[in-house]
């Protein structure tokens, strides 16, 4: 039946020439000849309210069904903006992309890579990055996972003009070679359809592995793209070189900026670069994390910016669920093991980080694992730059559906089928560089958990405790966040299952209401 | 016609000729001059009339021509107040049409409640009982039957369809000799599903069509008695019995409920632990597919020993009738495998964990990352086309295929307005609890059904050409879902078809066209250009949709728009 219309659809050119031939068949079957290939056109609506205006049903938009939530982030004008006389009153938040009058090919790569609408932040941000004169700086925080990497991306590649294909006008710089690929990517896919005049073209500026005989071999010459993103040393080699002109860069952007902003070697390139930018570039600073020490310093890269901010509390990501197991300390690490086995029958599981702290027990996870038919990607500093971009694409391809891990994937890395991270050991850090006491590390562990969850989804994190440290560990970044952690009993199982049923299922729309604009 | 003569030809020079021929003057009076010039007369005369003639004939086709020509403008001004005449009747003709369409008529008034399945049931299933302990199973029969009934009301089946299912643990050998009767609850539903088309015309045409189109077409699970009719109107462009796979699913629930409560508390305690095992080794093992198929063959071993641990009764259970979980019961089929009356319950039971574990792994992966959705479709069809799990030769992949019914009605040609509480419910959008009023956020909305429309997709267009066993649902499947999607009328398209859709397309449009051939590229036309255009509704899902047939221009080259 329905397979006809399609049929008609397609016969309806070669019907059209036959126009004057007495019908022979029914005039019902050849009602598509005069009209064209869309039998139905002319049909009188049967739903005279049928919606005219996009935005009002775009899935799940406005309309009677509205998921209305602005969303818990608090949004501070920059001094210039409230000498306009700006305040919150004058908030300005779009519903769609075409409210932002971006050019439609840019529209069609979003829509290509599945944003539908904007995250609660990018539509609270981007209205005054894109739409402002003069652009204002903006130091913005938001939970991990809720379409950062996608703000500063979509305003980078609004500000290019287009007729100076060869001189950078945008740069990111990210923290590492994983994250700026990773961004590159991003820029790649939603600048897909500019072709032909105003093809786009990103200059990827990672450090060579010298240790790597895979690496590519390191940049000769000027750059001549367009955007340009990559980590402070290598950037700021090129500059020194003169190979990349920066007088006419519209847009700087931090990535991880606390990150960067508080290691010192970071830190510093990336205040050195900052120098070489002309002081009317727009400058974005992004992480879901900004610790006090490091707001100071990022309000002299970053001067006179908005801020998009989140309460402490209001950091982790709701839809991520917290859980932690108590392993059998008497069995020691193999009471780890079994443990870690048995979790994968829990629930339905997409992908998988499991975070360790060191390369041993990364080690012998990974042959625990691989003995169950699981497939097992190890990833850690020590590996060469190309096998982490190697390890990374494939995991990214889904050809693995465990990752095992040091602190080098903890940050940024959106991979969205992941659905459950496990931390092996609860992440400490040290008091000082030389000293042995070890306190618990807050920031890694809200970047850990932040690789699930993405834009929305469920995921599952969950901790594994074996002694009094570390149950004491985890109990102290539980009560910093404000969130209670389950225990999950593994004795008995089907309970255990309901268990995680019962908390993946409790209330799943919260984690909405921070993605949701 | 004398006027015509050639003017060049003049007399002197006609006579100058004959002169011209002659040396001398003397025998100018000789008779061979005369005879000459006679005949060059004759010989100018001839000329001359044949250059008339021809002047003539000429003349008269000219006149010919231009009253033919008259004729055609006439004809031809004929013919196109005929055509549009034609026109003007066809267009009557489909507004006549499309007004009879719309309404379309309550397809089961015509046939009332029809009782005859449930008769052989309930007459027969005392006959035999074929697992260990008889009287309790049919106890606990009846209390797996009246628990949904007086708790959960919303899944309250009519009575005709209740009973198929009250026989589910019940064993009657003596069946064998008349089959017919067990045909019945799934044949019923066929002839209903294809009653309408021939009914609508007679009544309706003043049922209005906006509430039909936005009738949810779930409620009748809720009330069933009252809402039927209003139902069945827009069931036209649904696909084969979904309604049966509603009875399926309500089937699989109450033996979900039996393997996970009732058994627990007696004895077979061990029953229920056992299940328990079984179903997290499946679950676990569809969490470690991989793109690499060879990978695979752990996991999907696993699965399968499960299965056979269940069917073989390594674990035993009580003997249910499988065809309460298919669409139509097959007759034994020489040569196959598991041709008796019944399996085992803990098999089923498996089956559907399978079910539930795919589709759950299709939205949780196959979701945020569509290409995920390729290996699982192939795990699926991979397992249900076993021989060693068909019933009767039957694939028994309707479990499956309920469980999708439920979850995305679309693929099965449901459509409603997402901005009505009704209308998600048609559509699939999930409430955040169970019971719950409120609705899952938009973008889990939109991953869930991306994910399904993937894993249809991947189900069903798989290459058997090369395989020993059939494909449990076949290709022509995907083609009768995007037709019964595109062919929706534009003012009632929507979002949550315009997701499933691209979901259907992207990544599996070569393996698509690979069956389909120019006949597929120009339904991806339909699908993904004329579709989203003519659409009334607009917005992101359909710019989406609309978007990938650029991406598969830029990709692939293949180039739809014209």
């Amino acid at each position: 039946m329905s397979g006809n219309a399609s049929e008609d659809a397609e016969k309806a050119p070669s019907l059209a020439d036959r126009i004057t031939r007495p019908a022979t068949s029914s005039w019902a079957d050849e009602v598509s000849s005069p009209t064209g290939a869309t039998p139905t056109k002319d049909t009188p609506s049967p739903l005279p309210a049928a919606q005219v205006d996009g935005t009002a049903t775009i899935l799940g938009g406005s309309g009677m069904m509205e998921d209305d939530d602005d969303g818990p982030i608090d949004l501070y004008y920059s001094d210039q903006q409230k000498q306009r006389g700006l305040d919150s009153q004058d908030r300005r938040i779009i519903k769609t992309w075409e409210d932002l009058g971006l050019n439609p090919l840019l529209l069609k790569g979003l829509y290509s890579m599945g944003f539908l609408r904007p995250s609660n932040i990018q539509s609270q941000a981007l209205p005054h990055l894109l739409l402002e004169n003069p652009p204002p700086n903006m130091i913005g925080q938001s939970r991990s996972g809720t379409g950062k990497t996608g703000t500063f991306a979509i305003t980078m590649l609004a500000r290019l003009d287009f007729s100076k294909p060869n001189i950078p006008q945008a740069m990111c710089i990210a923290p590492t070679r994983e994250l700026a690929i990773q961004i590159v990517g991003v820029i790649q896919t939603m600048g897909q359809y500019f072709v032909g005049q105003e093809t786009l073209r990103v200059h990827s500026a990672v450090s060579p592995d010298p240790k790597d005989p895979n690496s590519p071999p390191p940049h000769r010459g000027p750059v001549n793209a367009m955007v340009v993103v990559g980590t402070p040393g290598t950037i700021e080699g090129l500059i020194k070189q003169r190979q990349l002109n920066t007088s006419q860069l519209r847009i700087v952007v931090l990535d991880e900026a606390d990150q960067m902003l508080s290691s010192q070697g970071h830190g510093d390139s990336s205040l050195r670069i900052k120098r070489f930018t002309p002081p009317t570039a727009q400058v974005l600073l992004f992480s879901a994390t900004f610790p006090e020490n490091v707001n100071k310093f990022a309000s002299f890269f970053c001067p006179d910016p908005m801020r998009l901010e989140l309460k402490v509390e209001e950091l982790t990501v709701k839809g991520i669920k917290q859980m932690f197991v108590d392993c059998d300390s008497q069995a020691g690490r193999d009471g780890q093991y079994e443990t870690l086995v048995q979790l994968y029958g829990l629930t339905t599981i997409g992908q998988s980080i499991i975070f360790v702290k060191t390369r041993a027990t990364a080690d012998a996870i990974e042959h625990k694992l691989s003995e169950a038919d699981h497939q097992v990607l190890k990833l850690h500093g020590g590996m060469l730059g190309s096998e982490r971009d190697n390890a990374i694409q494939r995991f990214r391809n889904g050809e693995f559906k465990v990752l095992i891990t040091t602190n080098v994937f903890a940050r940024g890395i959106d991979i969205s089928a992941i659905s459950l991270v496990i931390n092996y050991d609860v992440p400490m850090k040290r008091l000082s560089p030389n000293g042995r006491d070890e306190v618990p590390d807050f920031e890694t562990y809200l970047h850990r958990i932040g690789r699930t969850g993405r834009f929305g989804r469920t995921g599952l994190a969950i901790s594994f405790v074996f002694d009094k440290p570390s149950f004491d560990a985890l109990s102290a970044i539980g009560n910093y966040f404000g969130v209670e952690m389950t225990r999950l009993d593994l004795d008995d199982l089907d309970g255990a299952e309901t268990l995680v049923k019962d908390i993946i299922n409790k209330n799943q729309k919260e984690n909405q209401k921070a993605v949701s604009g | 016609m004398g006027d015509s003569l050639p003017r060049n030809d003049d007399p002197a020079s006609l006579l100058g000729r004959s002169f011209l021929g002659l040396d001398t003057f003397e025998y100018r009076n000789s008779e061979q001059v005369h005879r000459d010039a006679l005949a060059a007369a004759q010989a100018e005369h001839a000329r001359v009339r044949e250059v008339a003639v021809r002047a003539y004939e000429l003349h008269e086709a000219r006149l010919a021509q231009v009253e033919l020509y008259q004729r055609s403008l006439q004809e031809e001004e004929r013919v196109r107040i005929e055509t549009a005449r034609a026109e003007a009747e066809v267009r009557l003709r489909e507004i006549e049409n499309a007004a009879k369409r719309i309404p379309i008529p309550p397809p089961r008034l015509p046939t009332p409640p029809p009782p005859p399945p449930p008769v052989p049931r309930e007459s027969e299933p005392a006959a035999v009982v074929a697992t260990p302990p008889p009287a309790n199973t049919s106890q606990q029969q009846s209390q797996i039957e009246q628990q949904p009934v007086s708790t959960t009301p919303s899944i309250l089946q009519p009575p005709t369809q209740l009973q198929p299912a009250r026989s589910p643990f019940v064993q009657a050998q003596a069946r064998t000799t008349q089959p017919q009767n067990l045909f019945q609850p799934p044949a019923q539903s066929k002839t209903a599903q294809a009653a309408p088309p021939f009914q609508q015309n007679t009544q309706s045409q003043a049922l209005p069509n906006v509430s039909q189109q936005q009738q949810p077409i779930q409620k009748p699970i809720q009330q069933p008695e009252a809402l039927k009719p209003v139902v069945k109107q827009s069931s036209h462009h649904l696909l084969w019995t979904p309604e049966r796979y509603l009875e399926i699913f309500q089937n699989l629930k109450k033996l979900r409920k039996y393997i996970r409560e009732d058994s627990a508390s007696k004895p077979t305690k061990e029953l229920k632990n056992q299940a328990g095992n079984l179903k997290r080794s499946i679950v676990a093992s569809l969490g470690k597919l991989t793109l690499d198929v060879k990978l695979n063959n752990g996991p999907k071993e696993t699965i399968m020993n499960a299965l056979r641990q269940a069917r073989d009764g390594g674990v035993p259970s009580i003997q249910v009738d499988p065809s309460l979980y298919m669409i139509s019961k097959p007759e034994p089929t020489e040569g196959a495998r598991n041709n008796g009356e019944t399996m085992p319950a803990l098999f089923l039971y498996l089956l559907n964990i399978l079910a539930k574990g795919i589709v759950k792994q299709l939205i949780n992966e196959a979701g945020p990352a569509p290409k995920a959705a390729e290996k699982i479709g192939f795990l699926t069809v991979a397992i249900f086309s076993q021989s060693e799990f068909l019933w009767r030769g039957h694939t028994m992949i309707d479990i499956l295929m309920a469980k999708m019914r439920v979850s995305c009605p679309v693929l099965f040609g449901f459509r409603g307005l997402e901005t009505t509480i009704e209308g998600r419910a048609v559509v699939g959008w999930k409430r955040d609890k169970e019971g719950n009023k409120s609705f899952v956020a938009a973008q889990v909305h939109s991953d869930r059904m991306t994910g399904l429309g993937a894993g249809y997709a991947s189900i069903c267009l798989r290459d058997f050409s090369k395989s020993a066993v059939t494909s449990p649902w076949k290709p022509w499947h995907y083609w009768q879902t995007l037709a019964t999607i595109t062919s929706t009328p534009p003012e009632e398209a929507c979002s949550t078809q315009f997701t499933v859709l691209k979901a259907m397309i992207e990544f599996s449009e070569q393996k698509f066209l690979k069956f389909y051939g120019s006949a597929g590229v120009a339904a991806l036309r339909v699908a993904l250009v004329d579709f989203p255009e003519n659409a009334t509704q607009k917005g992101a899902a359909n710019m989406s949709l609309a978007v990938l047939a650029d991406k598969l221009l830029k990709d692939t080259g293949l180039r739809l728009r014209q």
